[in-house]
């Protein structure tokens, strides 16, 4: 559990780092109209395509994008779904409680004798 | 826009029992997080986590509402403020033992408000507002 939720949290800080560039959030939404190749990305910026390039792996680090090779080209394409994820803020609580609540029931069962016939016999 | 939580557990003791649990500092600090809590009404206190990218970790509460042993009524603000909610327990004899009803209320704002949960002191700045438009965009993609 614990690694897991971790991964998550690193997960997310990775999707902000992403964001916190604006070469990058640009990039996120020309890539909203559908996928593209990275020439026709870079017509849009005025650093050099290898610097494109760079930021674009940072993307696909973060999750962000995917990439794929058609021919000498990569195409890239937008993966929403971390971002769905990372704005769906709700979800971090009930995350938080339905573990804290287990945890509960864990000291109760710890703290306290098991009280005769009262419990079903489950863990 | 406002969101509530809420969860229901049935547990195995009797309420005073469960009270003891959701009021012990010791108890408190052993499913919940480490803090300062005391049942009396009025009084502020914190649970202190680790530190997440994002988040200093701490929650700042004030006691609202101690009705040994059935409901205790909480606030929880977090992240500068950004998380200004509401917790109430409430406990019910049953007979299989104590049925536990969490309620978590009042958040607002809702994408918004995770941006702010998330985003630390060393990002607030830069993301508040630039980021906040971009992730609400993207996120609405189908």
């Amino acid at each position: 559990m614990r690694p897991a939720l971790k991964e998550k949290n690193d997960c997310k800080a990775e999707v902000f780092r992403s964001l916190t560039d604006s070469t990058r959030r640009k990039l996120l939404d020309l890539l909203r109209e559908g996928e593209k190749p990275v020439m026709e990305l870079a017509v849009h910026f005025k650093m050099s395509l290898p610097a494109v390039s760079q930021h674009l792996r940072q993307l696909r680090e973060a999750g962000l994008v995917l990439e794929r090779r058609h021919g000498r080209q990569r195409i890239y394409r937008l993966e929403a779904t971390p971002l769905r994820e990372v704005a769906d803020w709700l979800s971090h609580f009930e995350d938080f409680w339905r573990t804290r609540l287990v945890r509960l029931r864990d000291h109760l069962d710890a703290a306290h004798a098991k009280p005769a016939g009262a419990r079903k016999e489950s863990k | 826009m406002t969101r509530d939580l809420r969860f229901e557990e049935v547990y195995p003791y009797p309420p005073d029992v469960v009270w003891r649990a959701i009021t012990s500092r010791e108890a408190l600090a052993e499913w919940l997080a480490p803090n300062d809590f005391e049942p009396a009404l009025g009084r502020p206190f914190e649970f202190r986590s680790d530190p997440k990218p994002g988040w200093d970790g701490i929650i700042r509460c004030q006691v609202l509402e101690v009705d040994p042993p059935r409901t205790l009524r909480y606030s929880w603000v977090s992240a500068n403020g950004a998380v200004d909610t509401l917790v109430r327990f409430t406990l019910e004899p049953v007979p299989e033992g104590t049925r536990l009803l969490l309620e978590h209320t009042g958040f607002r704002g809702a994408k918004s408000l995770m941006i702010s949960f998330l985003i630390g002191a060393g990002w607030r700045r830069i993301l508040r507002h630039r980021v906040r438009a971009t992730v609400e965009r993207l996120a609405a993609r189908p």
